[in-house]
């Protein structure tokens, strides 16, 4: 028997501000989204009766965000916080919610505005308070962010399985490729290995290049049930299985986060609702914060072997043309940087046939979201397809 | 600012025993009573039983290099001349896992897995910070 979540709901509104250097208050480009996701399903402003709210490191947007919006009557609003894993757990907790009945439209919305005008960009991230000389040590090792995390995570990687910097490489320069075909990406101009090489260091073994964007904007996603879907504007991307799966931190002994993400537990289960197998997926929008994100997830969901993650990104099969086409629309790395909404944003362009030249397969989209240091994990699997 | 005051805030009573090992030349970690187990960094609780006697004693300062990356940019007054500092997560004996610096090893000689003991960086203004160099 099929699972009862199973296709019950459906994404019908999609809204993207502008992004990149757009030197605006993440409250207003939060409500920018919701009204631009409105306006796309069809759906007047007193229709929407469900939000949920997830904000970006600056912390810019928070629950009186219905205040902005003018929502006077709402039966669903919270605000969320799972780091970058948190755009697809709000897609899942609105899909329940419709399809119990607490709402009919539901919302779900990410901003942020990391960049001000004359910040180096880096900042944004690498700012941390020092509230005791404990945490005091970790800039004096070095440790500032997620970043040399991600690093040490890739390093290990390395160290383990002998993966290298041209495979790290492989992911970049792939996902480049699917950025030139969409005009919303704010690096669109070719790369190669030269060009990934010349980019500096920044903590080895990452280059820039292997770092995603840092990025202004807004993103919205409207979730409905799937009858409601089918009357609306756009052609509904259907919600056919999800999970979440989170791991402890890496600080623990024994536990070993950087190689064996939660994304090995979430994508079966998600899977599992769909009644699909990995093998029935036709596209992946994989969350991809740095290059190694992008390999150690596509081995915890199976594709591959752990290990072999390396050599599976680097024969061109996530590229255009490739057999399992990923990060369509250049990723988190050359696109923009929403958090989880970067991927989901590209799967409903994708679920709903409008991809352009870039337009892969949509029968099956599997979708991951990440946060913290590869700890929290949701998994969506959408479709473009009715039933 | 100063640069003595920008880089540690004074320890505080709940910390002042790490910092005052890493003086005398000992690694010191919170020890939980009840189970036996370590506990890293300063804790009110045991993470392993929840229980809240913890004691500090001195580990052994052995373990293994669980993971590593060089630091090409500073971005703090103790990075100056110390480039590529080498990150490092330390795996210790006693079951502890430890954010530090790997010393006293060419970057291209880290490994993950290699047997790593403790050591201590002399700052000149009297800081003292645990680090770690090949066994």
């Amino acid at each position: 028997m099929s699972h009862p979540m199973k296709g019950a709901a459906a994404i019908c509104g999609l809204g993207m501000t502008e992004m990149g250097r757009v030197y605006r208050d993440a409250d207003d480009l939060a409500a920018e989204a919701v009204l631009l996701a409105l306006a796309d399903a069809g759906l007047p402003k007193s229709e929407l009766d469900g939000l949920l709210i997830n904000a970006g490191v600056t912390n810019g947007v928070g629950i009186p965000l219905h205040v902005t919006l003018g929502l006077k009557e709402l039966n669903v609003l919270t605000f969320m916080q799972g780091y970058g894993s948190t755009a697809g757990q709000m897609v899942q907790y609105a899909a329940m919610a419709v399809a119990n009945g607490l709402a009919n439209y539901i919302c779900c919305v990410f901003a942020d505005d990391p960049l001000k005008e004359g910040v180096r960009t880096g900042a944004a991230y690498a700012r941390g308070g020092r509230p005791n000389a404990m945490a005091s040590l970790y800039p004096i090792y070095g440790f500032a962010g997620a970043l040399p995390m991600y690093a040490l995570a890739a390093q290990r990687h390395m160290d383990l399985f002998g993966t290298t910097q041209e495979q790290l490489a492989a992911v970049a320069i792939t996902q480049r490729r699917w950025a030139a075909m969409n005009e919303r990406a704010s690096k669109r101009e070719p790369l190669d290995l030269d060009g990934y090489n010349a980019s500096p260091w920044v903590v080895e073994p990452f280059h820039v290049l292997d770092c995603c964007l840092v990025s202004n904007g807004g993103a919205a996603v409207i979730v409905t049930t799937a009858e409601r879907a089918r009357d609306l504007k756009q052609p509904p991307v259907s919600i056919r299985g999800f999970a979440q799966a989170h791991n402890h931190d890496v600080g623990l002994a024994g536990h070993d986060p950087l190689i064996h993400g939660p994304g090995a537990r979430s994508a079966p289960r998600a899977l599992a609702m769909a009644d699909a197998k990995l093998e029935d997926v036709t596209q992946c929008q994989i969350y991809d914060c740095y290059t190694y994100t992008v390999i150690t997830t596509l081995e915890d969901y199976g594709f591959c072997a752990k290990g072999e993650g390396g050599a599976f990104v680097s024969d061109g099969r996530l590229g255009p043309g490739g057999a399992l086409p990923t990060n369509t629309g250049g990723g988190e790395l050359s696109s923009f940087y929403m958090w989880g909404m970067t991927p989901i944003t590209e799967a409903v362009i994708q679920g709903r046939g409008q991809g352009g030249e870039r337009q892969a397969p949509n029968d099956l989209i599997l979708v991951s979201g990440n946060g913290g240091i590869l700890n929290y994990h949701s998994t969506l699997v959408l479709s473009g397809q009715a039933t | 600012m100063s640069e003595t005051n920008t880089w540690l805030p004074a320890p505080d009573e709940s910390n002042e025993p790490f910092f005052a090992g890493a003086r005398a030349g000992e690694l010191r970690m919170q020890h939980c009573t009840s189970c036996g187990g370590w506990v890293y960094p300063v804790k009110k609780r045991c993470q392993h039983c929840g229980g809240t006697t913890l004691e500090w004693k001195a580990v052994s300062g052995r373990g293994k290099l669980y993971s590593h990356a060089r630091l090409a940019r500073e971005y703090h007054p103790r990075h100056r001349d110390r480039l590529p500092l080498i990150l490092a997560w330390i795996d210790l004996e006693e079951g502890v896992r430890m954010p530090s610096n790997l010393v006293g090893c060419e970057p291209a000689d880290a490994k993950a897995g290699m047997a790593v003991q403790v050591d201590f960086e002399h700052f000149p203004d009297g800081g003292v910070v645990p680090v770690f160099r090949p066994a």
